[in-house]
């Protein structure tokens, strides 16, 4: 009897409060055939990395409730050390974006960018 | 007419005033019921419109983001956008907003386009609709989506809004201004406003953070103008721009009069602390008063080498202002001044005190 591995598509959770650049990225995700779980907030975020096992986070900096920095602070002592996240922060923020790797990000993108751009991050994190 | 006269028979046999208590209780009912019929058949109205609304929103951000991902041709995004304005004229406002939306989320190349599609579906109507609305928020609003959409088309009623007495319309209007590189609008708008009070100025250094270089202000000209908080507004962009160049061109700022233009010029001073200012601040040390004299001394004994600082700190260990005889005192001791010398130059025992305490 031949064994049939399926094998599962890499979970993405997205963490963006912007509805249209959460669209995109879910679109484009999708298309790219990741499993993607989307959370408008830092709240639905941290609830989502509880119950969901994502294989790679990318998370707005700028967020209701809790925000991007929290987020990754929970990923590193909570879950996995070495879950890739990705951060995306608008100009002007650098100095969010410095704090954000001090905390532990792997990546980072300035809004607005390229989603061929963001993609390759993507596959380079996911080593795809 | 026939009934009325029987029912005022009728009522012949009883108390005129009961029969008149009735028909207004009657009428009072009758016209609550009506009243709260009407305000449900506006909430209800209300509701449906804003669903309706809600749902064409969803649609449009779902072509307008698989346009973003690249799935969705400027052609195909264009069809499906004006299918929508054509089935219902009351798209248009929720159009051009979801498209202004857009247009903040992406770059240069891909901004020009959507200002095209603007265009083209003559969407740009309802900014000038809004930039002419009596109403101050919809004017800011129509700011807001003009300058991030470059409709130059509309620049002099934008310049217009930079002179409204509404702080916020003028913000958004100097922000749309600058957004679209409106050099000569901006110089003017020193003249044409007297005050620009401080929450503005943070205001509007928030907004210019996210612009680019380019599109900077002309800051170094309000530098030069006659209005203090104006000059107050082109220091705090020098600083913020790291425009370190023209730092030292502030010195004669120091003598303008103003406390706030000279606490401004300081602090940028503090800020950078290189010692090519010293004798800017020499030049202004014999015009400094209160706590300007007080942080020009600091500034001094730090930016000065300890043998030239000395004398300078000297002169104003025994001035009369206990606050600046303490500065010199205390800037000497840094400076490493002994003990028994500073001591020999405490002009007070409360002094000594204050000295030892420190």
């Amino acid at each position: 009897m031949n064994s049939e591995t399926v094998s599962t598509p890499p979970t993405i959770l997205v963490a963006e409060d912007e509805a249209l650049m959460l669209k995109m990225l879910t679109h484009r995700l999708q298309k790219e055939g990741y499993r993607v779980v989307t959370a408008t907030d830092g709240k639905q975020a941290l609830d989502s990395l509880r119950t969901s096992a994502p294989d790679l986070v990318i998370t707005d900096l700028m967020m209701p409730y809790h925000n991007g920095l929290e987020i990754i602070e929970f990923v590193r002592k909570n879950l996995r050390p070495d879950l890739p996240v990705i951060v995306l922060s608008s100009a002007g923020q650098e100095s969010s974006v410095v704090r954000a790797f001090d905390l532990g990000a792997d990546d980072f993108a300035v809004k607005p960018f390229s989603p061929n751009e963001l993609m390759s991050r993507v596959r380079k994190h996911l080593g795809r | 007419m026939q009934s009325i006269l029987d029912w005022w028979n009728w009522t012949d046999g009883q108390d005129h005033l009961y029969a008149f208590l009735l028909v207004m209780a009657v009428l009072y009912v009758l016209g609550t019921v009506l009243l709260l019929g009407y305000i449900w058949l506006l909430m209800l109205r209300r509701n449906r419109r804003s669903a309706w609304s809600a749902a064409l929103r969803a649609r449009l951000e779902d072509d307008i983001a698989t346009w973003m991902a690249g799935d969705l041709s400027t052609w195909e995004l264009s069809n499906r956008l004006h299918v929508e304005v054509r089935t219902d004229e009351r798209a248009r406002p929720i159009l051009a907003d979801v498209i202004y939306a857009t247009s903040k989320l992406l770059r240069e190349e891909s901004q020009s386009q959507l200002r095209d599609l603007f265009r083209q579906m003559s969407l740009d109507q309802i900014v000038l609709q809004k930039l002419k609305s009596i109403k101050w928020h919809e004017q800011a609003y129509g700011c807001r989506v003009a300058g991030q959409l470059q409709l130059k088309e509309f620049l002099s009623l934008i310049r217009a809004r930079t002179r409204s007495w509404r702080g916020v319309l003028r913000v958004e209007a100097i922000t749309a201004l600058v957004a679209m590189g409106d050099q000569s609008g901006l110089e003017k708008i020193a003249e044409d406003n007297h005050h620009l009070p401080d929450w503005e100025q943070v205001l509007l250094l928030e907004r210019f953070k996210i612009l680019n270089s380019h599109e900077l202000p002309p800051y170094e000209n309000w530098l030069n103008s006659s209005r203090p908080d104006w000059v107050l507004f082109g220091i705090r962009l020098c600083r913020h721009y790291n425009r370190f160049d023209k730092i030292a061109d502030l010195g004669p700022l120091l003598r303008s009069g103003d406390s706030r233009v000279q606490t401004a010029v300081l602090g940028t001073f503090e800020a950078q602390g290189d010692p090519e200012l010293v004798p800017v601040l020499l030049d202004y040390l014999p015009y400094a008063t209160g706590g300007c004299l007080i942080r020009t001394l600091n500034l001094l004994a730090d930016l000065m080498l300890r043998s030239e600082a000395m004398p300078v700190l000297l002169d104003y260990a025994d001035h009369a202002d206990p606050l600046v005889r303490l500065t010199a005192l205390e800037a000497l001791r840094r400076l490493g001044l002994p003990a028994p010398e500073l001591h020999l130059l405490t002009k007070s025992r409360s002094d000594l005190a204050l000295l030892t305490a420190h």
